[in-house]
């Protein structure tokens, strides 16, 4: 009786030393204000969150009454938003969050911010971006499957996967035709055409080195953002520069490209005939003189957007990315008005109006 | 680079350990050698220091180094998943490229990057570990920032011997063990294999649909082998090892689909040292140790121009040493000796071959004196680095001091010990001469460090108390952040204070039936500078340092053949964001386990039942790596007595 005593003493000991430990909890004391749903506009900010970290969060600023909410997905869904926020796509009224590190798609109503669907990508995706057709169906750039994936956003599953280039990236839809930025990480320079009726690669376009954005143009053109490679990092002189190519989605050719140098990423575009990229500071192209204009915002920026009605640049500085960043306002003119003080590593943005 | 396990201390430690066999520690004349590096006995030490020796570890639940650091006042480790993930030993709030890890005084932090799995390293063949916290750099050079874990393999006989285990998670094990000792001395030989799927059930925070650990599978191969020659003054002791390990390393847990890496470390490793007593008073002491080893990295999911993520590293590290320890009229003793070593790396994610000489001085001392007629023990120390890098002709000179103090305030119950030291630690290879964003221009982090502390030694129940107070304030950390392009760089900008108040205790219960280690500490380890205006990280605390945490070990013999222990360790909250703004809750996880032996026909033969995770916790050490759950262990041990 003694030995079981003492044995029964022995595991007793121990037990107690969980009953005073704290309880679960991250809150920070913090109260998160009732986001407003009846605001007629409405500009989302993706903050990507440290990789690894699972902390990627969704920030909302309204321009009318110039108030910022955080957290607005954590807040909703009563969950956090995931690891590495990539980008973010409006369609059908609704905001589609690619959370690449989660290889995860988020999707919310921009009404009241409920969680809509959580959709689960191809293994080993890394989902890059997402883009959809007239008729719904969307389009998911893997970044190390190499392939895009086909999304039936009605039965809410996967209906096709069509391989592509190396590490593809950003894409673009035009003329029954899409188009994918194929980056290799600096080793590819194509751009694949994937025809939307037949779901293959029925074309592939070589542009500058590691081409990563893509953006639409007012006359109907796709703009083509090439970082340009580094190659061998121990000798900077082996760099090939970063260029912008434009390409005629009708005849599905390239038709007219600009050497920016550098190593430029990011693209957005005015309504004055601009188009924005950054290099550690924000670059403004002139496309029909094809003047550029580097440092034309001075400054270490991560991604920029720009409210063509509001005639406003939005600019994230990611700060040491780690910490909460903030978002610099510029007028189209470069004369900075505001800042936002947002997530960590704030990135894409999305109007919504 | 050579820490002597000095055959005449070890010996001390053995015959006093075996005046009372239903202990478990030894609480009273515990000798370390890596505190002073000369033999000391633990309650003299100038510094915070614990020592696990093999009665104490054979008896834990614990199957690795890492199992035994954890129990450790003043150290925690960073699990990244349970068996067959990476552990790294964190000493008072620092980093695991701030502690040094010695195997039979080979150094193991290798040049790459400074880190070392204690989770490859079993505790088969090993005689004890040593946990000396503080800045040692002074004795050990670059690395020793928070501290030194001395790891000393057995010399005792090793009798033939077959162990089989098995548990949950596909856990099996398989070890054998042989040797002989005569008047010539000793030769031994272990070879083991464990393997696992570690395919264990946890539920993530994003989703509360419970999943299945993949790809955390794991296989390690060992053979290890040595021996002691025994001249009329000298012992000449060799030790080699052989080691393999397959593991699959699934990354952090942030979607259903889970990583596929694949991580194979493979390594061979000799040391051979010398002890000569040239005299009464003179030990010289000789060593050479050597280590080849390549680890190779694998990951299909990143594919990059359609090649699969996919890196080899070709590590060779190569050390001699010489060292004399005399000893003095008044028992004053002093050690002089000298080190030179290579590192060499080859791989394709570094730029060149980079080859690192290092050429060390050393000087340590054990000055006796009385002050007021108390006894004063003074420990001086002092070493001079030499490191010279072959890639760009990079030279380091560093001129580490140490002064440490032991003073008798009630002689036999009481004393006083302080100790203030710099330290230093080099780049490492992949910090200065990763090919995509290594920084050539990094300089060595320097720290200054002090600490101050009661040791109580104690009869009946409490036969010992010690609470420490310390201060570790670094210099020109090494932190990566963006750099040019998609790549972060490493650069010299952080400045960090870790202030901490370490406690424990050892208690003998019911007449030395129950014998409890006790240990607590509260740590602030922050950043004190400002990298831009306006920065929310200043004043942080960093990231996965708990401010609170603490171990208890309690061991009960109730029979001569039957020994239960259990083992607690608790760890407060920690931030998982620098700029303090989420963290992971405090956990307490429990393990047990129960030895029972007899011995049938002339064969010993011992079961070891071992309940991991006791409560169940549902828990991570770090962020988006789940541990498992409760799971038992068996292990069958047959030996000639």
């Amino acid at each position: 009786m003694k030995r079981l005593f003492i044995a029964l003493l022995t595991i007793a000991f121990f037990l107690p030393a969980s009953l005073f430990l704290p309880a679960c909890s991250d809150d920070d004391g913090g109260i998160t204000p009732t986001v407003p749903v009846d605001s007629p506009r409405k500009i989302y900010i993706l903050n990507e969150g440290s990789f690894q970290r699972g902390n990627a969060s969704l920030s909302l600023y309204l321009p009318d009454s110039n108030e910022v909410f955080n957290d607005v997905f954590e807040t909703a869904a009563g969950r956090a938003l995931g690891d590495v926020g990539n980008s973010m796509t409006l369609h059908d009224g609704r905001l589609w969050i690619v959370v690449n590190n989660s290889n995860r798609i988020e999707v919310l109503t921009t009404e009241d911010h409920a969680p809509i669907r959580s959709i689960e990508c191809l293994p080993d995706a890394s989902p890059r971006h997402i883009v959809f057709d007239d008729a719904g169906t969307g389009y998911i750039s893997n970044l190390y499957r190499n392939s895009v994936s086909v999304y039936d956003s009605v039965t809410n599953s996967f209906i096709a996967e069509i391989p592509v280039g190396d590490n593809p990236d950003g894409m673009a839809i035009a003329e029954g035709s899409l188009f994918v930025a194929n980056s290799g990480f600096g080793n590819d320079n194509t751009v694949s055409v994937i025809d939307l009726v037949t779901r293959q690669v029925d074309r592939t376009l070589q542009v500058g080195d590691y081409p990563t954005a893509m953006l639409h143009l007012p006359g109907g053109g796709i703009a083509v953002l090439c970082t340009g490679a580094s190659n061998n990092w121990e000798d900077p002189n082996d760099d090939t520069p970063g260029g912008l190519y434009i390409i005629d989605p009708a005849t599905r050719t390239v038709v007219d490209s600009l050497t920016l140098g550098g190593h430029p990423t990011r693209l957005a575009r005015d309504e004055q005939g601009h188009v924005y990229t950054i290099d550690g500071g924000i670059t403004r192209i002139h496309l029909a003189s094809k003047s550029v204009t580097k440092d034309f915002i001075p400054g270490t920026f991560y991604n920029l957007f720009v409210d063509v009605r509001d005639g406003k640049i939005y600019a994230t500085d990611a700060a040491d990315y780690v910490q909460n960043g903030t978002v610099e306002v510029y007028s189209l003119s470069g004369t900075k008005e505001n800042t936002l003080s947002v997530g960590v590593i704030p990135s894409s943005m999305v109007l919504v109006e | 680079m050579f820490l002597f396990a000095a055959g005449t201390s070890s010996a001390l430690a053995q015959k006093r350990l075996h005046n009372d066999d239903t202990l478990f520690f030894a609480l009273a004349e515990q000798v370390t050698v890596t505190a002073t590096r000369l033999p000391t006995a633990l309650r003299h030490a100038p510094g915070a220091t614990d020592v696990f020796s093999s009665r104490e570890i054979e008896r834990l639940p614990a199957n690795t180094v890492s199992d035994v650091v954890a129990l450790a006042p003043g150290a925690t480790v960073r699990d990244y998943g349970g068996a067959g993930a990476l552990q790294l030993a964190s000493l008072r709030g620092l980093g695991a490229e701030y502690t040094l890890v010695l195997l039979n005084g080979m150094r193991l932090n290798g040049a790459q990057n400074a880190l070392v799995d204690l989770g490859q390293l079993n505790l088969r063949q090993v005689d004890r570990i040593e946990i000396a916290r503080g800045g040692l750099a002074a004795l050990y050079g670059s690395n020793a920032l928070g501290g030194v874990i001395n790891i000393v393999t057995t010399r005792r006989a090793a009798p033939p011997a077959l162990q089989l285990g098995y548990g949950a998670f596909g856990w099996k094990q398989g070890a054998a063990s042989a040797g002989t000792q005569g008047r010539a001395g000793r030769v031994f030989a272990d070879v083991r294999y464990e393997e696992a799927d570690n395919d264990f059930s946890f539920t993530p925070a994003w989703n509360g649909n419970a999943l299945v650990r993949r790809n955390a599978d794991v296989i390690r191969r060992n053979l290890s082998a040595g021996g002691t020659l025994l001249f009329s003054e000298a012992t000449l002791s060799l030790y080699t090892d052989f080691s393999s390990s397959r593991v699959g390393t699934p990354g952090a847990a942030l979607s259903a689909t889970q990583g596929r890496a694949r991580q194979n470390d493979d390594a061979a490793l000799f040391s051979a040292l010398l002890d000569w007593r040239l005299d009464e008073a003179r030990i010289l002491r000789v060593g050479g140790s050597g280590r080849i080893g390549r680890q190779e990295y694998r990951d299909p999911s990143i594919r990059i121009s359609g090649e699969e993520l996919h890196s080899i590293y070709d590590a060779r590290q190569l050390s001699v040493t010489a060292s004399l320890e005399q000893s003095f009229p008044g028992d004053h003793r002093a050690t002089v000796g000298v080190e030179a070593g290579i590192d060499e790396l080859e791989s394709a994610e570094i730029r060149m071959v980079p080859l690192r000489r290092q050429a060390a001085v050393f000087g340590a001392g054990d000055i006796r004196l009385a002050l007021a007629g108390l006894p004063l023990r003074i420990y001086p120390s002092l070493r001079y680095d030499g490191i010279y890098d072959s890639v760009d002709e990079r030279e380091i000179n560093a001129v580490m001091p140490s002064l440490g103090i032991h003073a008798a305030l009630l002689p036999g119950r009481l004393a006083l010990r302080a100790r203030w030291s710099r330290s230093f630690s080099t780049p490492t290879f992949n910090q200065l001469y990763w090919r995509e964003g290594g920084n050539p221009a990094l300089r060595p982090e320097y720290s200054t460090a002090w600490e101050t502390g009661l040791v109580f030694t104690g009869g009946g129940i409490l036969a010992s108390a010690e609470v420490t107070a310390f201060r570790h304030d670094i210099d020109d950390k090494i932190v990566w952040a963006p750099g040019q392009g998609m790549y972060w760089t490493p650069r010299n900008v952080q400045h960090v204070i870790s202030d901490g108040v370490e406690a424990a205790a050892s208690l003998r219960l019911l007449r030395d039936v129950l014998a409890l280690r006790l240990s607590g500490q509260w740590m602030s380890a922050r950043k004190m500078n400002t990298s831009f205006p306006g920065d929310a990280t200043q004043g942080k605390q960093l990231v996965y340092v708990p401010e609170w945490s603490g171990a208890a070990v309690l061991s009960a013999a109730p029979l001569q053949s039957l020994t239960l222990t259990a083992t607690a360790r608790v760890l407060g909250s920690r931030f998982t964001t620098e700029s303090n703004d989420a963290v992971l809750p405090a956990h307490a996880v429990i393990d047990l386990a129960a030895s029972g032996t007899a011995e049938l026909f002339g064969v010993r033969h011992e079961l070891k039942l071992e309940v991991r995770n006791l409560l169940d916790s549902a828990y991570e050490v770090i962020a988006f790596y789940p541990m498992p759950g409760r799971h038992l262990r068996l292990i069958f041990t047959t030996s000639l007595p």
